[in-house]
């Protein structure tokens, strides 16, 4: 069986390695012998939420990242990983460019009809317009939750089959500080929007807090959702492109037409039309103007830059939405608020409407630069 | 040769002499067999190993031993059930999981679809449809839908008008029941289940193999993710023999 993935992987191919949760671990050291017996290969990754053991890094000639997450961190700071600076909706045309791989291999699940993506379909999907051989891992443990069409038989080369669960991370810890920021950011969301939110504790405390029903219109899907939904307050069915989450989440997941490709999730003409969008996103360190870094510290790659700028700009955009920056005003003993950002620019000072912190909430919308600064310096008390 | 192993050839030598006659003589389930006594010397073996024989054949589920006066050897059919204590056992000695019984399971049912979608009589087809109406309209009842997947299962099986696709499909549907039976299941999966099942007696009605195949295979994929995203430990852990299942 594995033979068949190293007759794909040609001298000098270059690779797309599947991501998110439903990562095809299982071919991960076959990927890499195959890498290595062929040369030359080069490698592209997307969002690696967990380090994968399997992968040989050193079996590929180059290796990129378009998004990072935690499981690239030190491979990324080692400068062993080259973190591609990109927001996540540009990716596909990375994907169709610069970027184009020969080969994409991806995990799948059976459907009528083909295949599916199981628990994401990021940009993959985009991997396959682009022209790339699919080289599937068909998995019998992941939910179906691709809402596209299947992936006709003969477009698929199976090279591996497995009954590994998705990647479990263990639950975030409820903090104090980010249930209080997401109370406080609940109560700027009218009933009936759509609600985006960013993976980690800052919204899944939002979802705990929501009183009234919401759409979920957003990159990430949270478990939170899953208690969302029981207690009533999901309208339709979410959108997103990762599922983060546990078996709970997967479970709930499965069979529901949740999961579209970048191109529609980070669409944004799609997401700043009709019903209006809420953006809540969180922020590494935003600087005295209200721009925002979420891809690093200056030592290290924490998130990558990610869907951040995607919804912040749609939020904005959207007429009655809001790009909101939730943040608490000192992480580890400093100050969240800088006279200058660690890395470049992730989200412009005018892609974010109201900056919240555990000290209030402040509506940055329809100010000029000097009354901006003195609302941000006041929400830190600075003055 | 030991003496022990000597005696065991000759009670299997003994049991295979013993079931010829039974099939030659067409002998029928409840049939009386000769007393010990006639037996072993009519075989022209000794007492001990025609118990030995006997025993045998009960475990192969050839004959029951009637306990008590009157009691002896009758004969009984063998069924398909009496398959999945050996088969566990030798699966769990082998380190198999129900995950690939699982596997199997889909490319076995899919074979008893497409065969019965040719062969199926308007009486089985009826019966396949009693047992998806029964399902639909006990919505709450546990062992309803226990017992109608199950009956579903091995009805289709029985449909492929293959014996050996009948034989194996059931013992295996008989080693996933019990990972089925550990499940919750909502109303939304229930009717779920029931239209997954409907499908399948359509397209077998209509005569349509390969609808009857597809239909039967991502029923089996879709029950097999369903148990796989809620308790997968079951699914990967090893199987195990266990003395009720024989």
């Amino acid at each position: 069986m594995r033979d068949k993935l190293a007759d794909l992987i040609r001298p000098g191919s270059r690779v797309a390695l599947g991501d998110g949760y439903g990562a095809p671990r299982s071919a991960s050291a076959a990927l890499s012998a195959a890498a290595a017996r062929a040369g030359g290969v080069r490698l592209v990754l997307g969002w690696v939420p967990a380090h994968d053991p399997d992968l040989d890094l050193s079996a590929f000639a180059d290796v990129r990242a378009v998004m990072g997450g935690w499981g690239l961190r030190k491979d990324i700071d080692s400068g062993a990983v080259h973190y591609v600076p990109t927001r996540l909706g540009t990716i596909p045309a990375l994907i169709h460019g610069p970027l184009r791989p020969d080969v994409l291999v991806t995990s799948l699940v059976r459907v009528p009809g083909g295949y599916a993506w199981g628990s994401e379909v990021s940009w993959m999907r985009a991997a396959v317009d682009a022209g790339a051989v699919i080289a599937g891992v068909l998995r019998s443990a992941l939910p179906h939750a691709d809402a596209g069409a299947p992936l006709p038989e003969d477009r698929v080369v199976i090279v591996d089959e497995s009954a590994e669960p998705p990647l479990f991370m263990p639950p975030m810890r409820d903090s104090p500080a980010h249930a209080d920021l997401g109370r406080r950011a609940a109560t700027v969301i009218p009933e009936g929007a759509r609600v985006q939110v960013g993976p980690g504790p800052l919204g899944a405390a939002l979802l705990a807090s929501l009183q009234a029903p919401v759409r979920i219109d957003s990159g990430m899907l949270p478990e939170a959702i899953v208690d969302l939904d029981r207690r009533g307050l999901l309208i339709g069915e979410p959108m997103a492109t990762y599922l983060t989450g546990s078996s709970t989440l997967f479970a709930w997941a499965d069979g529901r037409p949740i999961l579209q490709p970048i191109e529609v999730t980070h669409d944004p003409g799609r997401l700043s039309n009709d019903t209006p969008l809420i953006a809540i996103n969180t922020a590494l360190e935003i600087d005295d103007d209200g721009q925002v870094n979420v891809e690093g510290t200056a030592s290290s790659n924490v998130g990558g830059i990610g869907g951040h700028p995607d919804f912040a700009a749609a939020g904005t955009r959207s007429i009655g939405g809001l790009s909101i920056v939730a943040t608490p005003t000192q992480h580890q003993g400093r100050s969240t608020k800088v006279r200058q950002l660690a890395r470049p620019v992730s989200t412009p000072a005018h892609d974010v409407d109201i900056v919240v912190t555990e000290r209030g909430t402040v509506d940055l919308r329809g100010l000029d630069r000097p009354e901006r600064r003195a609302a941000l310096a006041s929400l830190w008390g600075e003055r | 040769m030991t003496e022990a192993a000597r005696k065991v050839k000759a009670a299997e030598l003994t049991a295979y002499r013993i079931s010829e006659q039974i099939l030659a003589e067409g002998l029928g389930e409840g049939s009386v067999l000769p007393h010990e006594r006639a037996m072993a010397e009519d075989l022209g073996v000794g007492r001990g190993t025609l118990r030995e024989a006997l025993r045998l054949l009960e475990t192969q589920g050839v004959i029951r031993i009637k306990p008590g006066p009157g009691g002896g050897p009758v004969v009984r059919r063998p069924r398909p059930d009496d398959l999945v204590g050996a088969m566990s056992m030798l699966l769990q000695f082998l380190g198999a999981s129900l995950n690939e019984v699982a596997t199997t399971r889909e490319a076995l049912e899919a074979a008893s679809a497409r065969a019965a979608a040719g062969h199926a009589t308007a009486d089985q087809i009826e019966q396949l449809q009693a047992s998806v109406d029964r399902m639909r309209s006990h919505r709450t009842d546990d062992t309803v839908l226990y017992a109608e997947n199950e009956r579903f299962h091995r009805l289709l099986a029985a449909m492929s008008g293959n014996t050996v696709l009948l034989v194996i499909g059931q013992t295996l549907e008989r080693l996933n029941a019990g990972a089925a039976r550990t499940l919750a299941y909502s109303p939304q999966t229930r009717s779920a289940i029931a239209d997954a099942h409907q499908r399948v007696v359509d397209a077998i009605r209509a005569g349509d193999p390969d609808a009857a195949e597809a239909a039967a295979r991502q029923h089996l994929i879709e029950f097999h993710r369903y148990v796989a995203l809620r308790n997968g430990a079951l699914l990967a852990a090893p199987i195990r023999w266990s003395p009720d299942q024989s």
